[in-house]
Protein backbone atom coordinates (compact mmCIF):
# COMPACT_ATOMS: atom_id res chain seq x y z
CA UNK A 1 0.00 0.00 0.00
CA UNK A 2 1.60 2.93 -1.04
CA UNK A 3 0.78 7.03 0.98
CA UNK A 4 -2.25 8.07 0.83
CA UNK A 5 -2.61 11.54 -0.82
CA UNK A 6 -4.70 13.58 0.64
CA UNK A 7 -4.13 16.25 -2.42
CA UNK A 8 -6.29 15.36 -5.07
CA UNK A 9 -5.85 17.45 -8.42
CA UNK A 10 -8.95 18.83 -10.02
CA UNK A 11 -8.93 19.42 -13.66
CA UNK A 12 -11.55 21.02 -15.42
CA UNK A 13 -11.58 20.06 -19.24
CA UNK A 14 -13.48 22.68 -20.41
CA UNK A 15 -16.25 24.49 -18.83
CA UNK A 16 -18.90 21.62 -18.84
CA UNK A 17 -16.76 18.58 -17.65
CA UNK A 18 -13.89 17.96 -14.53
CA UNK A 19 -11.39 15.37 -13.84
CA UNK A 20 -10.84 14.14 -10.55
CA UNK A 21 -7.44 12.32 -10.37
CA UNK A 22 -7.10 10.13 -7.44
CA UNK A 23 -3.62 9.03 -6.43
CA UNK A 24 -2.71 6.56 -3.78
CA UNK A 25 -4.81 4.85 -1.37
CA UNK A 26 -8.67 5.02 -0.97
CA UNK A 27 -9.63 4.64 2.23
CA UNK A 28 -11.97 6.78 4.97
CA UNK A 29 -8.78 9.50 5.20
CA UNK A 30 -9.90 10.85 2.18
CA UNK A 31 -13.45 10.96 2.67
CA UNK A 32 -13.24 14.71 3.95
CA UNK A 33 -10.75 15.83 0.83
CA UNK A 34 -13.23 14.09 -2.00
CA UNK A 35 -16.09 15.21 -0.68
CA UNK A 36 -14.87 18.55 -0.37
CA UNK A 37 -13.29 18.23 -4.26
CA UNK A 38 -16.38 17.22 -5.36
CA UNK A 39 -18.41 20.33 -3.71
CA UNK A 40 -15.82 22.76 -5.45
CA UNK A 41 -16.49 20.87 -9.14
CA UNK A 42 -20.58 21.13 -8.40
CA UNK A 43 -20.09 24.81 -7.62
CA UNK A 44 -18.25 25.31 -10.72
CA UNK A 45 -21.28 24.44 -12.42
CA UNK A 46 -19.70 21.17 -14.22
CA UNK A 47 -22.58 18.59 -15.36
CA UNK A 48 -19.75 15.96 -15.81
CA UNK A 49 -17.50 14.64 -13.11
CA UNK A 50 -15.15 12.05 -14.58
CA UNK A 51 -12.90 10.37 -11.43
CA UNK A 52 -9.40 8.85 -12.80
CA UNK A 53 -8.40 5.68 -10.92
CA UNK A 54 -5.34 5.27 -12.82
CA UNK A 55 -3.06 5.85 -9.64
CA UNK A 56 -5.26 4.37 -7.20
CA UNK A 57 -2.85 1.22 -5.50
CA UNK A 58 -4.99 0.23 -2.76
CA UNK A 59 -9.00 0.93 -2.04
CA UNK A 60 -10.06 -0.98 1.12
CA UNK A 61 -14.22 -1.19 2.13
CA UNK A 62 -14.22 2.42 3.67
CA UNK A 63 -12.61 3.54 -0.31
CA UNK A 64 -15.81 1.76 -1.73
CA UNK A 65 -17.92 3.49 0.52
CA UNK A 66 -16.39 6.73 -0.14
CA UNK A 67 -16.77 6.71 -4.06
CA UNK A 68 -20.48 5.36 -3.27
CA UNK A 69 -20.98 8.52 -1.17
CA UNK A 70 -19.22 10.25 -4.30
CA UNK A 71 -22.26 8.70 -6.41
CA UNK A 72 -24.70 9.71 -4.36
CA UNK A 73 -23.81 13.10 -3.80
CA UNK A 74 -23.69 13.40 -7.77
CA UNK A 75 -26.85 11.95 -8.24
CA UNK A 76 -28.31 14.95 -5.95
CA UNK A 77 -26.51 17.86 -7.54
CA UNK A 78 -27.40 15.77 -10.89
CA UNK A 79 -23.81 16.16 -12.08
CA UNK A 80 -23.01 13.00 -14.53
CA UNK A 81 -20.55 10.83 -12.79
CA UNK A 82 -17.64 8.47 -15.26
CA UNK A 83 -14.99 6.45 -13.28
CA UNK A 84 -12.16 5.81 -15.47
CA UNK A 85 -8.73 3.66 -14.71
CA UNK B 1 0.67 -33.04 11.87
CA UNK B 2 -2.76 -34.28 11.36
CA UNK B 3 -4.90 -33.27 8.94
CA UNK B 4 -7.40 -31.24 11.64
CA UNK B 5 -4.43 -30.65 13.90
CA UNK B 6 -3.49 -26.99 14.10
CA UNK B 7 -0.07 -25.89 14.34
CA UNK B 8 0.48 -22.37 15.30
CA UNK B 9 2.59 -20.75 12.47
CA UNK B 10 2.91 -17.26 13.61
CA UNK B 11 1.16 -14.55 15.98
CA UNK B 12 1.44 -11.19 16.92
CA UNK B 13 0.00 -8.10 18.27
CA UNK B 14 -0.97 -4.37 16.58
CA UNK B 15 -2.10 -0.92 17.96
CA UNK B 16 -5.07 -0.31 17.32
CA UNK B 17 -4.07 2.37 14.55
CA UNK B 18 -4.47 2.61 11.11
CA UNK B 19 -0.99 2.73 9.71
CA UNK B 20 -0.63 -0.23 11.83
CA UNK B 21 -2.83 -2.77 9.37
CA UNK B 22 -0.02 -2.16 6.59
CA UNK B 23 2.42 -4.20 8.83
CA UNK B 24 -0.07 -6.60 9.75
CA UNK B 25 -0.78 -7.88 6.55
CA UNK B 26 2.19 -7.78 5.56
CA UNK B 27 3.76 -10.05 8.74
CA UNK B 28 0.96 -12.51 7.55
CA UNK B 29 1.89 -12.53 4.26
CA UNK B 30 5.47 -13.29 4.92
CA UNK B 31 4.32 -16.02 7.53
CA UNK B 32 2.02 -18.16 5.06
CA UNK B 33 4.85 -18.00 2.72
CA UNK B 34 6.09 -21.80 1.67
CA UNK B 35 2.73 -23.04 2.80
CA UNK B 36 0.99 -23.82 -0.55
CA UNK B 37 -0.82 -20.63 -0.73
CA UNK B 38 -1.09 -19.28 -4.39
CA UNK B 39 -0.72 -15.71 -5.51
CA UNK B 40 -4.38 -15.40 -6.15
CA UNK B 41 -5.15 -17.24 -2.82
CA UNK B 42 -2.27 -14.40 -1.57
CA UNK B 43 -4.06 -11.44 -3.07
CA UNK B 44 -7.47 -12.44 -1.67
CA UNK B 45 -6.42 -12.89 1.92
CA UNK B 46 -4.08 -8.99 1.72
CA UNK B 47 -7.66 -7.95 1.33
CA UNK B 48 -9.73 -10.15 4.12
CA UNK B 49 -6.76 -9.71 6.31
CA UNK B 50 -6.62 -5.92 5.74
CA UNK B 51 -10.11 -5.81 6.55
CA UNK B 52 -10.02 -8.23 9.34
CA UNK B 53 -7.58 -6.17 11.64
CA UNK B 54 -9.02 -2.73 10.26
CA UNK B 55 -12.64 -3.92 11.53
CA UNK B 56 -10.84 -4.91 14.84
CA UNK B 57 -9.06 -1.42 15.12
CA UNK B 58 -11.77 0.36 14.34
CA UNK B 59 -15.16 -1.05 15.59
CA UNK B 60 -13.80 -3.65 18.28
CA UNK B 61 -11.34 -0.68 19.96
CA UNK B 62 -12.15 2.16 18.60
CA UNK B 63 -8.80 3.12 17.44
CA UNK B 64 -7.16 3.35 21.14
CA UNK B 65 -3.83 3.00 20.89
CA UNK B 66 -3.34 1.45 23.98
CA UNK B 67 -5.39 -1.51 22.42
CA UNK B 68 -4.24 -4.32 21.16
CA UNK B 69 -5.29 -6.09 17.69
CA UNK B 70 -4.21 -10.12 18.12
CA UNK B 71 -3.64 -11.81 14.70
CA UNK B 72 -2.54 -15.53 15.05
CA UNK B 73 -2.06 -17.82 12.32
CA UNK B 74 -2.04 -21.44 12.28
CA UNK B 75 -2.30 -24.29 9.57
CA UNK B 76 -2.57 -28.14 9.09
CA UNK B 77 -2.28 -30.23 6.45
CA UNK B 78 -5.73 -28.84 4.72
CA UNK B 79 -6.30 -25.58 5.45
CA UNK B 80 -5.16 -21.73 6.83
CA UNK B 81 -6.88 -20.25 9.85
CA UNK B 82 -5.94 -16.26 10.28
CA UNK B 83 -7.78 -15.25 13.91
CA UNK B 84 -8.10 -11.66 14.44
CA UNK B 85 -9.59 -10.38 17.51
CA UNK B 86 -9.61 -7.42 18.99
CA UNK B 87 -10.44 -6.10 23.33
CA UNK B 88 -14.14 -5.67 22.74
CA UNK B 89 -13.88 -2.25 24.43
CA UNK B 90 -16.48 -1.29 21.32
CA UNK B 91 -19.07 -4.12 22.41
CA UNK B 92 -19.71 -6.58 20.06
CA UNK B 93 -19.70 -6.81 16.32
CA UNK B 94 -22.86 -5.84 14.96
CA UNK B 95 -24.55 -8.95 12.83
CA UNK B 96 -23.70 -9.16 9.39
CA UNK B 97 -25.47 -7.77 6.89
CA UNK B 98 -25.33 -8.37 3.19
CA UNK B 99 -24.88 -4.69 1.93
CA UNK B 100 -27.70 -3.23 -0.47
CA UNK B 101 -25.70 -1.55 -3.56
CA UNK B 102 -29.40 0.36 -4.87
CA UNK B 103 -30.09 1.34 -0.88
CA UNK B 104 -26.64 3.09 -0.81
CA UNK B 105 -26.54 4.83 -3.84
CA UNK B 106 -29.96 6.56 -2.91
CA UNK B 107 -28.71 7.32 0.55
CA UNK B 108 -31.10 4.90 2.03
CA UNK B 109 -28.37 3.14 3.67
CA UNK B 110 -24.87 3.98 5.33
CA UNK B 111 -22.17 4.00 2.31
CA UNK B 112 -20.14 1.79 4.68
CA UNK B 113 -20.59 -1.69 5.55
CA UNK B 114 -18.78 -3.50 3.09
CA UNK B 115 -16.15 -5.29 5.12
CA UNK B 116 -17.42 -8.48 6.42
CA UNK B 117 -18.92 -8.90 2.57
CA UNK B 118 -15.58 -8.59 1.37
CA UNK B 119 -14.29 -10.79 3.80
CA UNK B 120 -16.61 -13.38 3.01
CA UNK B 121 -15.92 -13.03 -0.39
CA UNK B 122 -12.13 -13.70 -0.12
CA UNK B 123 -12.17 -16.71 2.05
CA UNK B 124 -13.52 -19.63 2.06
CA UNK B 125 -14.76 -19.62 5.12
CA UNK B 126 -15.34 -17.09 7.68
CA UNK B 127 -16.55 -17.33 11.26
CA UNK B 128 -17.09 -14.25 13.52
CA UNK B 129 -17.24 -15.29 17.27
CA UNK B 130 -17.36 -13.95 21.06
CA UNK B 131 -15.16 -15.21 23.36
CA UNK B 132 -13.43 -13.67 27.25
CA UNK B 133 -15.30 -10.10 26.09
CA UNK B 134 -13.28 -10.20 22.63
CA UNK B 135 -14.57 -9.98 19.32
CA UNK B 136 -12.46 -12.86 16.82
CA UNK B 137 -12.72 -13.16 12.93
CA UNK B 138 -11.89 -16.42 11.59
CA UNK B 139 -10.44 -16.40 8.31
CA UNK B 140 -10.27 -19.63 6.67
CA UNK B 141 -8.20 -20.71 3.33
CA UNK B 142 -8.30 -24.69 2.10
CA UNK B 143 -3.99 -24.96 1.16
CA UNK B 144 -3.69 -25.53 -2.86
Amino acid sequence: MSKINTNYPIQFHNEQVAILALSGDLTDKCAGNIEADFLAVACSGVCRLIVDFSNVKYINSAGIAVFIHLIHLSRKKHIELEAVG
Amino acid sequence: MEADEWEVISEFTIPSEQHHVIKAVEDVIQAVDGLGISKEQIFRLKTAVSEAVMNAAEHGNKFNPCLEVDIQVRANRKMLLISVSDQGAGGSIPKYETPDLQAKLVGKQSPRGWGFFLIEKMVDRMEVREEAGRNIIDLYLYRE
